[in-house]
């Protein structure tokens, strides 16, 4: 978004912690501060290929109270539309990068008394920096960790050091039994749930059967967005056709055409770039509209929802 | 009245050299606006079974004895998930423990007093596990007694559900000397701490457990408007 000033920094370096997730230490261009973030936040980073522009969210972990460094983690996702791509492939040590400012979509209630982090894969970066935030706050909470094997366990051994016991892997040989671990929470506790959309489904549907209520299960589903069979916009307002092709989101499309429609989360999940339509099926792969706004096909979120059809005609 | 508040050498001072325009008369529409029209007033439901919860707790005092009987045939086959706490103080003097009594919850405990109840509740919800519901009826110094106590083990809006019943007294909390009032049945009262005299405004907190009062006669010293009894019974 045009209205959101961006932070230049510096690659400072990237390791590789598991066979397919590199860890990249930001820094400032100019070695200043970077701005502080809460438990649970994402930047936005903004990568130019070429004449490509790509712009991915990604979790901060570490402390966000101490950051005069960005932490982030990037996994090589397989089919990769780019951004991973080019972020794993392409970016090298003192490259500079684009970020937009720290947002927070995956925010820690405070007022709960206790906390059960459950990460599943990458999904342990959104989760890293809660962890950091409930240790400041000398919180009660539980994080586990699930991965396929101990060699995927990227960060374990940090996380360990910061947490201690509060920390639980689970491999393919020690999985984690998420019934069993839900039904004797007191009351009061909360789940936050990052990972894949499997993992989100089971324990939403376990809590709400053992009779927890929606407001305490928060969740992130560990997604970008994907490609999709290529479709043609129109725009009712200025009667402007804009083609959106097999690995660009509409989003993306728009903002190539020049246009600069509003935007936070890209990933389906904030609502900001929800746009209105005039006419067309879709296919809605977001986590905002209701069941029933999705039924209507009157609005979509461009960041991620592409057109079940050749083409639709926006309010734009 | 006046002779009474004279003797607080801080109110003395401000007021010695008024002289009120006995013309003057202070008539409700002057002060309609500091009275409703305000957010923050409570609205209640009528109980009713949430059927997502695992553990349900009919929470009820006096009058509210009757939303318990009424919910407790509403859960009809699932009434085996319920407990039912209930105390028999009633400022209407209404004691339903005997109707209570007789319905086959898990748990049926029947207490005297209100404070009864929450002692016994506050070690119960410190053992509890997620997945229950709390259904709270009666006066609204109780309902918000057993809500914040409840908050302090982390159960939340979407797991209470409140019903008012008994009394439609209000507890007033004097903005002057911070005094508690209850019951409260009219429109404006005399502290009980400060003996001013309060307006009460739907204005209420949460936290405090009260409306708020503030004098009524602060500009015009013994101009106080006709006082009505409007939460009452």
């Amino acid at each position: 978004m045009s209205y959101q000033k961006t932070l230049l920094v510096r690659v400072v370096s990237i390791t590789q912690v598991a066979s397919d997730i590199k860890h990249f230490v930001l820094e400032a261009v100019d070695g200043s501060s970077l701005p502080h973030f809460s438990g649970g936040s994402h930047v936005i980073v903004i990568m130019h290929d070429g004449t490509h522009t790509y712009k991915n969210p990604y979790s901060l972990m570490g402390d966000g109270y101490r950051s005069q460094q960005y932490h982030i983690g990037v996994r090589r996702e397989n089919p990769s539309r780019g951004g991973s791509a080019f972020m794993f492939e392409k970016v090298k040590p003192d490259d500079t990068l684009e970020l937009l400012p720290p947002a927070n979509l995956f925010m820690i209630d405070t007022f709960s008394r206790k906390q059960l982090l459950i990460a599943g894969g990458i999904g342990i970066t959104a989760l890293h920096s809660m962890m950091c935030d409930l240790n400041r706050a000398r919180a009660d909470y539980a994080l586990h960790y699930c991965v396929r094997s101990a060699e995927n366990a990227a960060f374990w051994e940090d996380i360990v050091r910061e947490s201690g016991t509060r920390a639980h892997l689970h491999t393919n040989k020690n999985r984690l039994d998420i019934p069993s671990l839900l039904q004797t929470q007191p009351t009061g506790t909360h789940v936050y749930v990052c990972g894949p959309l499997r993992m989100l489904e089971a324990v939403k549907r376990v809590a709400a059967a053992l009779g927890w209520s929606p407001t305490h299960v928060h969740y992130e589903e560990y997604t970008h967005a994907t490609g999709g069979a290529p479709f043609k916009v129109t725009l009712a307002r200025s009667g402007r056709n804009i083609d959106v092709a097999n690995n660009q989101t509409m989003l993306e499309a728009l903002e190539e055409a020049g246009l600069e429609p509003p935007y936070m989360c890209r990933g389906g999940v904030c609502g900001t770039c929800e746009v209105a339509v005039i006419e067309g099926q879709l296919d809605h792969r977001d986590h905002y509209l209701t069941n029933k706004e999705k039924e209507s096909m009157q609005k979509m979120m461009i960041c991620i929802s592409r057109a079940a059809c050749q083409s639709i005609v926006v309010d734009l | 009245m006046l002779t009474q508040l004279a003797s607080k050498q801080s109110y003395k001072s401000c007021t010695s050299n008024l002289n009120p325009p006995h013309f003057f008369k202070l008539y409700k529409k002057d002060y309609e606006m500091l009275i409703t029209g305000i957010k923050s007033k409570p609205l209640y439901s009528t109980l009713a079974p949430d059927m997502c919860g695992q553990r349900h707790l009919l929470i009820a005092q006096g009058q509210g004895g009757e939303a318990i009987n009424r919910l407790y045939k509403a859960f009809g086959d699932d009434a085996a998930s319920i407990e039912i706490y209930y105390a028999s103080e009633s400022i209407l003097g209404s004691d339903q423990a005997s109707t209570v009594r007789e319905l086959s919850a898990t748990r049926t405990l029947i207490y005297q007093r209100c404070s009864e109840l929450e002692n016994a509740l506050r070690k119960e919800f410190g053992l509890a596990q997620m997945g229950i519901r709390l259904y709270i009826c009666g006066t609204e110094p109780f309902i918000w007694a057993i809500t914040n106590l409840a908050l302090e083990f982390g159960i939340r809006d979407d797991e209470v559900q409140q019903e008012h019943a008994d009394s439609q007294a209000r507890q007033v909390a004097c903005v002057h000397c911070n005094m508690l009032t209850y019951p409260v049945k009219t429109n404006i009262f005399q502290c009980s701490g400060c003996s001013r005299h309060l307006l009460v405004r739907d204005h209420f907190s949460r936290r405090l457990n009260a409306y708020m009062g503030v004098q009524i006669d602060a500009e015009v010293p013994g101009e106080v408007p006709d006082i009505v009894g409007i939460y009452a019974p």
